[in-house]
């Protein structure tokens, strides 16, 4: 239990891991997969954006002081690790174009075949 | 400017991407614009060889931020070579698609071209990049630029494309995890840095578990055999054109990535921290180059068969990398060029084929020699390469992965790769018998000579012996290239 308390968004992590995971291999239809595609590369920027957080008071990386007061720097023990959250700007960037091109293959895929289910066009290359 | 060789190498071919993407759908034009800027890309990855091979070394520091903190760019002279073998298949692929835009692209040529030189960009950065995120990136970028590129093929591409998009996104994910866990444990991406670091710990779950995600995740875009489901279908529908630049690199870069994850990061130590991977590897290794060839035995359509034997080569690369001997791995290395280049040879058949006689499956190759013996020829040349035949390269890098496999008593590795070259012989003396031995008398109007088939042809015959020359010279490129990165 202690093992699960402790850790609780890896575990989370995994748990939604695992359910895109089942979603796009499980599944039939071609945009459910793709719906487990997204919460697959979700659930990572979740465990990255995890990772940059800390208990306790801590504030954001920038230089404090307001405008003409001395500037103060901040100890890096008081600030979120920023890097993970800035690596997964990128991340995203890429989920949205792998979801944006799978969309579009959908789209033509349906127009060839009518259907989104995997096993019926399957059939229907299959008879063709 | 010569600092800045290894930069422009990457973002060289994406500015002309960009540009190409605004240009008119007019052929003749394109072709010129993308053969031109090949070319100069090709000159610059040359340069960038040249470099290496003076310097040993070259890094460069993204907008001047040194390494922990910024993305650090690094060419060995293995990747130097890798990088020059990028540029030089992508000209050649160019040239050798080009015949087929007409029918199999269309009116949207200029966005096809855009995304072949981001293939090219995404390819290049793959090989030089040092930052083990920024490899994620590039890596996704490539397989982007992929599936765009397949899908033009149309018809059964659509679902191919939709398959790969699935496999190759849940591939690069692992490989993300991979990085997480290992940015978790050391706080640095940078691959010099990682390795540092982890040559003064000892290896804990966490650091094996990161392992295990990279390599399943390289594995899938290995197209490793059970996890290869997504490769034939896709490379066999894509356009030509495509199939020509993604077949010879795609795969061989994920194994390239593989030995940096092996090498570079983990410091080639492996074995010594968990010896039971490399027994399964090199048996899933040996599985697969099986598998491979038999699925490619199974298929009646020439890009198939050669598709389905791009799963068995994975396995040879694969088994020796995993190797426990120094061998091994050079052998791994060198299979890899060998391999880039007679498969970029397989391919350009392919092309060469049907505009010879019309078509790709095993029925329509009766009397090839007779309508294009150039063609025919280069069929020849790359079927002894692929069987092992000295002195062409495939022989050597055999050669170089069975002493590798026998000195480290994996003999399964050596069983297999002993029964593919006999499969690869079965697979080629089909083709061949078809080719030179024509069933059935042929009327005379069928015997015509076809222009273009031989103008391919000759390319591919071109390049196939050009295999010769790398076999002939394989110690010396093992010398100069592969030795002085791979650890012994």
């Amino acid at each position: 239990m202690s093992l699960i308390q402790s850790g609780f968004i890896y575990w989370f992590f995994v748990v939604l891991l695992m359910i895109g995971m089942y979603g796009a291999v499980g599944k039939d239809n071609l945009v459910k997969k793709l719906i487990g595609l997204s919460i697959f590369q979700t659930a990572i920027i979740l465990f990255y954006v995890s990772i940059g957080f800390k208990n306790g008071p801590a504030t954001i990386p920038i230089l404090q002081g307001g405008h003409g007061e001395p500037i103060k720097d901040i100890a890096a023990a008081s600030y979120f690790n920023p890097v993970p959250h800035v690596l997964m700007l990128t991340a995203i960037v890429v989920g949205v174009a792998t979801v944006g091109v799978a969309l579009a293959v959908i789209q033509r895929l349906y127009a060839e075949y009518g259907t989104l289910e995997e096993n019926e066009i399957l059939d229907k290359i299959a008879n063709s | 400017m010569s600092d800045q060789l290894i930069i422009l190498a990457i973002i060289y071919p994406l500015f002309v991407g960009v540009v190409t993407s605004l240009m008119p759908c007019r052929e003749r034009l394109l072709a010129i614009w993308g053969m031109v800027h090949l070319a100069l890309a090709n000159l610059l990855s040359l340069g960038l060889l040249v470099q290496t091979l003076t310097e040993h070394q070259v890094t460069y520091h993204l907008s001047g931020w040194a390494p922990p903190l910024g993305i650090e760019l690094r060419a060995t002279v293995f990747s130097g070579l890798i990088s020059w073998l990028i540029s030089a298949v992508a000209l050649v692929g160019f040239i050798g698609g080009r015949d087929t835009w007409k029918d199999q692209v269309g009116e949207r040529l200029p966005h096809f071209l855009a995304l072949f030189f981001l293939l090219v960009a995404a390819f290049q950065g793959l090989c030089l990049s040092n930052d083990a995120f920024n490899l994620y990136v590039m890596l996704e970028i490539s397989s982007l630029a992929t599936y765009g590129l397949i899908a033009f093929g149309g018809g059964r591409a659509y679902l191919a494309t939709f398959h790969y998009i699935v496999m190759g996104t849940i591939g690069a994910s692992f490989y993300l995890i991979g990085v997480g866990y290992l940015y978790i444990k050391t706080g640095t991406l940078n691959i010099s840095d990682l390795a540092q670091i982890l040559a003064g710990v000892p290896w804990t779950e966490a650091y094996i578990l990161a392992l295990g995600f990279l390599i399943i995740g390289l594995l899938l875009k290995m197209a490793v055999f059970p996890l290869h489901l997504w490769l034939p279908n896709a490379y066999t529908y894509a356009p030509d054109a495509t199939s020509i630049l993604v077949a010879p690199l795609s795969t061989k870069l994920a194994v390239f990535l593989m030995f940096r994850v092996m090498f570079d990061i983990f410091g080639g130590v492996i074995d010594d921290n968990i010896p039971s991977w490399s027994l399964f590897m090199v048996l899933l290794a040996s599985f697969g180059i099986l598998a491979g060839t038999s699925l490619s035995l199974a298929q009646r359509d020439l890009k198939k068969i050669f598709a389905c034997l791009i799963v068995a080569e994975a396995g040879y690369m694969l088994g020796g990398l995993w190797l426990h001997d120094p061998r091994g791995n050079v052998g791994a290395l060198f299979h890899l060029v060998n391999d880039a280049v007679a498969t970029l040879v397989l391919f350009l058949v392919v092309v060469a084929v049907q505009e010879s006689v019309g078509g790709r499956n095993l029925g329509h190759l009766s009397g090839l020699f007779r309508k294009s013996p150039l063609t025919a020829a280069a069929l020849i040349v790359v079927a002894f390469n692929l069987i092992g035949v000295p002195p062409f390269a495939g022989f050597f890098s055999k050669a170089t992965l069975i002493t590798g496999a026998i000195a480290s008593g994996r003999l399964e590795f050596v069983v297999a790769l002993l029964l593919a070259s006999l499969g690869n012989l079965v697979i080629f003396f089909r083709i061949l018998e078809r080719a030179y031995f024509p069933s059935e008398e042929p009327f005379e109007e069928k015997w015509t000579r076809s222009k273009r088939g031989d103008v391919l042809g000759a390319l591919a015959l071109c390049i196939g012996l050009f295999l010769i020359v790398l076999g002939l010279q394989s110690n010396t490129i093992m010398d100069l290239f592969i030795r002085p990165v791979v650890p012994l």
